[in-house]
């Protein structure tokens, strides 16, 4: 927006103004006269033809018209001559008719010419204006090819500032995307990177699983060899474990025997034991009487010290504790003796003493005292 | 409260020490003397308090019996002593007559 | 001579060389500057005024008095001409058009053109009277038709110094035309 002055009074700004006008006209200081040449009338070359055209008509008509009149004045007021005179009088009217004529064909020659001065002098404006409008025709033709040539100068100035332009944006423009495209660039050039390693890495993968190939056909090769012994194996196993099986039945059959008569033989051990420890006694107290006797408690903590194996300190640990209770127990009370044989089947006390016999580890008073205590427990 | 409802609630609380004390010798019986211990603790004083002696002595006797399996031995000792000046009649006291001479240097 | 005289634009026509002189000469400088007070560089401003006169010489026999005077034919080619090149501009914020326009303003009147002849001179005197500061704020936005803004932005002052020195010029010569019998 265009700031307002403070407005002077009206007529000293009127005043500003046309000083300043004079002013600003009298510093301009323009250049020089343009086109000057242009401007300049041609000057016009003097044309001896036309010229000649315009006047000799007239000359020629003047100039006999001249002769004419010299003739008949010279024939009028000129000496007489006597001799002459009556011969010449005659000859004098043909004379006279013959100017009157000369100046008749003369005067009708004036006229003409004076037509044809005219016609030439119409002629000549009409040529005149011709060439003054060829010379306003030139003229403008110049204006117009100085105007023409100025406009193309602007043109062309026009075209070199829009194509300096042009390269500017364009240069620009190709920064910018440059600029954009140099990220994008570097992210083609890091994923083509990535990508040849990743080709490579498959080459390297399809190398090697060639080679796995290679290898799970000779594995499959050395399976199917496998198998065969493995089937041929599995054939002799199998006529080996029905061997066994048959044998395993026998032993089984034996076994079974050989535990009964085992169980037996136990319980008529058990039966002698108890007896033995507990005469006339039975149940619960026949146990508590035989385990009393035969000092099982006392000879416990001394088997202990002895025990060559960690499970079997622990039996002994477990057997003292049981040992305890069914001392401890009243035997009138059955509710008691029930507890107390759940407590040693959940323990699974004839199993552990069993496993201990079998191993064999520890010594002989130590194995008989757990027959023993076994003795007492079992059956309960 | 009435005579029936006090003889129930006696019976009740019997059982239940009865069997709190089965559930400590089973613990014993698993050779874990130290939760044993805890659980048997209580129940001396209150088999005392309802004059069972003998189930005093045997908590008494199973709580000698864990310190000494633990090597607390002056503690199980003197429990066990305890179990026979206390409870002379009973056969926990017997159990603790036997384990002290066991005990004690000879 | 006025270049109103009907015989000096007769006489151009005619293609008398001394006419068209006499013509440039006492137009040239305001067409000038007219392209100056448009905003319009000095080299810029004679390319423009050369090309005014060059129209004016080529339609000057379209010039129909009866329509107007002169100048203000003058003005109006030169308007044409300013118009197809304010592109040239280079900064015409600076530069007050209304202004501009003063530069084909004439006074008809042969009686107010004498009487403003000497209050015009009357006051040239006084702005000459003026303090140095003053009287270059005075010349630039009368003489070289700036506006406030371009003052100021050629002078590196605010905008609102250059309107304080423009009163403080304009009430000293107000009291100076009075004095001099100019204003009452």
């Amino acid at each position: 927006m265009r700031a307002e002055p403070e407005q002077p009074d009206g007529r000293l700004e009127h005043l500003l103004r046309r000083w300043g006008a004079e002013e600003a006209a009298t510093e301009a200081q323009p250049g020089p006269l343009p086109i000057a040449a242009a401007r300049r009338p041609v000057p016009q070359r003097v044309k001896w033809g036309p010229f000649v055209l315009r006047w000799l008509p007239l000359a020629a008509s003047l100039v006999l018209l001249a002769g004419a009149a010299g003739m008949f004045l010279a024939a009028k007021y000129g000496p007489p001559d006597r001799g002459r005179a009556r011969a010449a009088r005659p000859s004098e009217k043909r004379e006279t008719r013959r100017l009157r004529a000369e100046l008749t064909r003369a005067t009708g020659e004036l006229k003409a010419s004076r037509t044809a001065l005219a016609e030439a002098e119409q002629l000549i404006a009409k040529q005149s204006k011709l060439f003054k409008g060829n010379e306003q025709l030139r003229a403008d033709l110049e204006l117009a090819r100085i105007e023409f040539r100025e406009r193309d100068a602007d043109l062309r100035k026009e075209i070199r500032g829009l194509n300096e332009h042009l390269t500017a944006a364009k240069a620009q423009l190709d920064a910018e995307i440059e600029k954009r495209v140099a990220p994008l660039k570097k992210t083609i050039a890091d994923k083509e990177t990535e990508l040849e390693k990743a080709v490579a890495s498959l080459k390297q993968s399809e190398k090697q699983l060639g080679d796995l190939t290679k290898d799970l056909a000779a594995a499959r090769q050395e399976q199917k060899k496998l198998r065969e012994r493995l089937d041929s194996e599995a054939a002799r196993l199998r006529r080996m474990h029905e061997t066994a099986s048959a044998g395993r039945l026998r032993a089984e059959t034996r076994l079974s025997a050989m535990q009964a008569q085992q169980h037996v033989l136990r319980g008529m051990l058990q039966r002698r034991y108890l007896a033995a420890g507990a005469p006339g006694a039975a149940g619960v107290r026949a146990r508590q009487l035989a385990a009393r006797k035969n000092h099982l408690l006392r000879r416990c903590a001394e088997l202990r010290r002895r025990a060559h194996s960690k499970s079997a300190r622990k039996l002994l640990d477990t057997l003292e504790v049981v040992l305890t209770r069914l001392d401890l127990l009243d035997a009138n009370k059955s509710s008691e003796a029930d507890a107390f044989t759940a407590s040693v089947k959940r323990v699974g006390l004839i199993p552990r003493i069993d496993e201990v016999l079998l191993a064999g580890d520890e010594g002989p008073a130590a194995l008989a005292w757990l027959l023993e205590t076994q003795l007492v427990l079992m059956g309960m | 409260m009435d005579l029936q409802s006090t003889a129930d609630r006696s019976v009740r609380l019997s059982r239940q020490r009865e069997a709190a004390l089965a559930k400590a010798v089973e613990l014993v019986t698993e050779l874990k003397y130290t939760e044993a211990a805890e659980t048997l603790a209580p129940l001396v004083k209150d088999f005392d308090a309802v004059g069972n002696l003998t189930r005093a002595a045997e908590a008494m006797f199973w709580t000698a019996y864990c310190h000494e399996k633990l090597d607390h031995r002056t503690q199980a000792e003197d429990l066990y002593r305890l179990v026979v000046r206390k409870y002379p009649q009973t056969a926990a006291s017997r159990q603790a007559a036997g384990r002290l001479s066991r005990l004690e240097p000879e | 001579m006025s270049a109103d005289a009907p015989d000096l634009i007769a006489r151009c026509l005619s293609g008398d060389d001394a006419a068209f002189t006499a013509l440039y000469a006492e137009h040239a400088g305001r067409v000038k500057a007219y392209f100056l007070r448009q905003g319009f560089t000095g080299p810029d401003a004679d390319d423009l005024t050369q090309q005014v006169f060059v129209r004016v010489f080529k339609s000057l026999h379209t010039f129909d008095p009866s329509r107007g005077t002169f100048s203000q034919w003058l003005g109006a080619i030169a308007r044409n001409v300013a118009r197809k090149h304010f592109r040239r501009r280079t900064q015409p914020q600076s530069f007050d058009p209304e202004l501009a326009e003063e530069m084909f303003a004439a006074t008809e009147n042969p009686t107010g053109r004498a009487e403003l002849r000497e209050e015009i001179d009357a006051l040239s005197q006084c702005i000459e009277a003026l303090p140095a500061e003053l009287a270059r704020v005075i010349h630039l936005r009368y003489v070289q038709a700036r506006t406030t803004r371009g003052i100021a932005a050629l002078l590196g002052m605010p905008e609102a110094t250059v309107r304080l020195r423009l009163k403080e010029a304009a009430g000293l010569l107000q009291g100076c035309l009075k004095a001099k019998g100019i204003f009452e």
